[in-house]
């Protein structure tokens, strides 16, 4: 809807009267952004053009580049990169602020790569990715967008795995889901550390939230499939990993029951379902004969999850969040028309029910509610 | 955060990144400024192809301090002596008191006694050259070796070829 349609659906609702609506009108058509927006456009295309160049001829001659040239160049870029965040600093707009402390911190990564390339060092990349992320992290308090916390996020998680890796942690945590209960776990503690990061940084916080809900998300997607698994598992080479998970959740469970008591039933449930079906994929026993009834349990511990994700984000006011869960409810759903019926048309038979079956429950929930599901337009059209 | 905030942090990170990277670079060039030996190579590999135009090896060291090191050793020091053919090879272990130099110490990795030296950066053209060529016994690795025992590579010379540049 463009900026007219608006101010006529305003004057209809009686929010502006028509002096103030002519006035906004011009204001508009006086101000109108369309022109910025392509000189904008045009000037980053060339920009990215020019770069990507640069790029391409360095890369050509790069063995012809001496040594020190190499170093100079990506130190001066490094560098640069800090002197142009200083020049933009007192800039209105942070935008351009951030973006060179974006650079900076990949450029952090390359003068790493490069000087390992110059001096022939290599291995523990774990406290290479740590340096990063030490050098990273001031500019996560600088910057105003979470993008820069996601790359020391990034970093972090990267480093901490190369070196569990290294110190051979990994190694009996590969099989039996390990893995996937330190991902959770570290997914959880993420979303721990919001609370303290939240009043200091809420950008960094909102980039906190996406690696924690992204990494337990992922590890309950990796569950889904282990329910669908026809291996026997053996628990207790996995009961360390799972164990940390295990208090990391409990730990989220005291978290929500001391801030935000009573009201925290949607919450604290799908931490449970979360543990449910974590455990659950390994605890199990995939090497009897009631297979279709695992999946069964899987599919329907995965689908409460999701309503339960769902419910809570809808609680908490986050249309994105109440989207995204109920957008996985429906891709599980048809992947379990594909792992059951393994044909086309028994699939499409199944969403067609399927669909009947949710248009049912949102007629059902307006007949008892007398309220649409969905915010009505000015005009009144529903 | 104000403007002052804003800039003195921006003034630290410039600080620790001259510091961490000057540093780091003058160590490394520093380290390379000592008494330069040959150490033979062997299990030459130079399609490293996930690593880019890294020619792989192993150091003829580590098979040697494999053989004399014990089996429950995390750690060993194990000292160099120049043989007839003007290259380095592992003599003895290097015991309390020992005093013997150079000396290259090395860790028991997943594969034997890891000298921390795997690889070495050439030239995609040399690259290209020596894809063919089958290393022998004038094939070794130029380094100088620190006062901690650890080998910093110069220059890796491939049946009598070098393929470090002189920069």
């Amino acid at each position: 809807m463009n900026i007219k349609r608006k101010i006529d659906a305003w004057r209809r609702a009686g929010l502006l009267d028509d002096e103030r609506a002519t006035a906004i009108s011009l204001y508009e058509e006086e101000h109108a952004s369309s022109s910025h927006w392509v000189v904008w456009g045009i000037t980053a295309v060339g920009g990215l053009a020019i770069v990507t160049g640069i790029i391409s001829v360095v890369a050509a001659n790069w063995d012809d580049i001496p040594n020190w040239m190499k170093l100079s160049g990506c130190g001066a870029l490094l560098l640069g990169s800090l002197a142009g965040t200083w020049g933009t600093a007192r800039l209105a707009s942070s935008w351009q602020r951030d973006l060179f402390l974006f650079f900076h911190d990949g450029m952090l990564l390359a003068i790493i790569g490069l000087i390992a390339q110059v001096y022939n060092l290599h291995g523990h990349p774990w406290r290479a990715l740590a340096l990063c992320a030490a050098l990273a992290l001031p500019a996560t308090t600088v910057a105003v967008h979470g993008l820069l916390a996601d790359v020391f996020l990034g970093y972090l998680t990267l480093s901490l795995w190369f070196f569990l890796g290294e110190a051979g942690w990994l190694n009996h945590v590969d099989t039996n889901f390990g893995i996937g209960f330190l991902g959770a776990s570290l997914g959880l503690v993420f979303l721990l550390g919001v609370d303290f990061v939240q009043p200091r940084k809420p950008a960094a916080a909102a980039a906190l939230r996406r690696w924690g809900f992204g990494l337990v998300g992922i590890t309950a997607i990796g569950a889904c499939v282990l329910w669908n698994e026809h291996m026997r598992w053996n628990w207790q080479q996995a009961y360390w990993p799972m164990a940390i998970f295990v208090v990391a959740a409990l730990l989220h469970a005291i978290r929500q029951l001391i801030v935000q008591g009573p009201g925290s039933g949607v919450r604290l449930a799908s931490l449970v379902l979360l543990v449910a079906l974590l455990v659950g994929a390994v605890l199990t026993d995939s090497g009897g004969t009631n297979q279709v009834g695992r999946q069964l349990i899987g599919f329907t511990l995965f689908c409460a999850l999701c309503t339960s994700v769902a419910i809570a984000a809808a609680n908490a006011g986050s249309k994105v969040g109440t989207n995204f869960a109920t957008l996985v409810l429906a891709g599980r759903v048809l992947a379990l028309y594909f792992e059951l019926a393994k044909n086309l048309m028994t699939t499409g038979v199944s969403l067609i029910a399927t669909g009947g079956v949710c248009l049912a429950v949102a007629y059902g929930w307006w007949r008892l509610r007398r309220v649409l599901p969905i915010a009505p337009r000015l005009d009144g059209a529903a | 955060m104000n403007l002052l905030s804003t800039k003195r942090i921006l003034l630290a990170m410039l600080i620790a990144d001259v510091v961490i990277f000057g540093g780091w670079i003058a160590h490394e060039e520093i380290s390379r400024k000592g008494d330069q030996i040959k150490l033979p190579v062997e299990g030459y590999d130079p399609r490293d192809l996930l690593s880019g135009h890294y020619v792989r090896f192993q150091l003829t060291a580590a098979r040697e301090a494999q053989a004399l090191a014990l089996p429950d050793a995390k750690e060993i020091a194990v000292c160099l002596e120049r043989s007839s053919d003007g290259l380095y090879h592992v003599s003895r272990v290097q015991s309390a008191g020992d005093a013997c130099k150079p000396f290259l110490i090395g860790s028991r990795g997943s594969t034997g006694i890891d000298f921390g030296i795997h690889r070495f950066y050439v030239d995609e053209r040399i690259a290209n050259e020596v894809r063919t060529v089958q290393a022998g016994s004038n094939t070794y690795l130029v380094a100088t070796i620190d006062l901690r025992g650890t080998a910093h590579p110069v220059d890796l010379v491939i049946n009598g070829n070098s393929l470090g540049r002189q920069q």
